[in-house]
């Protein structure tokens, strides 16, 4: 898996942005946030292999890509609590 | 007019949005009960839009130029620079086509958000009279366009800006 394409970089970015919360109390500039959406997909990119290795041998043989990543993410919302 | 009386005051809810990349109309709740309804346009972080106000320059105007408030905050930043663009468009007697596109000469303002999300500050932008407010006199109906100017990388605020209000003064 590659990184993401700087335009959907920037679209990540973009969307991030309007879905903020009023009265979040954001402290970082946008150049900043951006910096942190590359970091964010460059980890992703560089720990794919490892999160595939740590899934149970029949989830990891069976799941599509997608399917292991909609996992990830139903796990990251109930962990911390985002939507 | 004396120099620093009001000529005009619109609320958000008086912007009317251009037929394409316009600011959102939004809603803010106040934190009273029951929560007070603040009315905003909300103009993104990412991509340059736009929201309209129109008037007519009352007869008492003397010639002295205007000054524009802006009254806005963030809707999540507590820090970074917006960038507001204003200009006027005039729609002279027997003179203006408004089916003809008019270039909008922006004048513009760059101001620090509020210290926390929820206040508001007033960004001033002024115009002399004449061709820098595209000649609007006494008694013209007028456009007065409001933008951010988000694509600036001079404009470092993460998230929306939320126009409030706007007061139109004679310098």
């Amino acid at each position: 898996m590659a990184i993401l394409p700087d335009a959907d970089r920037q679209a990540v970015w973009a969307d991030f942005m309007r879905a903020l919360e009023s009265g979040a109390n954001i402290t970082v500039t946008k150049t900043e946030l951006r910096d942190a959406i590359n970091a964010a997909d460059d980890w992703i990119d560089l720990n794919a292999a490892s999160y595939n290795l740590a899934l149970p041998l029949p989830v990891r043989t069976s799941f599509t890509a997608k399917q292991k990543a909609k996992l990830l993410m139903w796990v990251i919302r109930r962990r911390f609590e985002v939507t | 007019m004396a120099s620093g009386n009001t000529l005009y005051v619109w609320d958000a809810t008086d912007g009317i949005p251009p037929a394409t990349t316009p600011a959102g109309l939004d809603r803010r709740a106040g934190g009273s009960t029951p929560g007070e309804s603040f009315i905003v346009y909300d103009f993104d972080a990412a991509a340059d839009e736009f929201v309209d106000f129109r008037g007519i320059i009352p007869q008492n105007y003397a010639g002295g130029g205007f000054t524009l408030r802006i009254w806005w905050g963030a809707t999540s930043a507590t820090s970074g620079n917006t960038i507001w663009n204003a200009a006027f468009r005039a729609i002279e007697d027997d003179a203006e086509d408004i089916d003809a596109a008019h270039t909008y000469d922006f004048n513009a303002v760059t101001d620090a958000a509020p210290s926390l999300s929820g206040e508001y500050t007033a960004a001033v932008i002024t115009f002399t009279d004449g061709a820098d407010a595209d000649n609007t006199g006494v008694g013209d109906p007028f456009i007065l366009r409001i933008a951010r100017d988000a694509n600036n990388a001079s404009d470092t605020m993460t998230g929306d800006a939320e126009l409030l209000a706007l007061e139109l003064r004679e310098t």
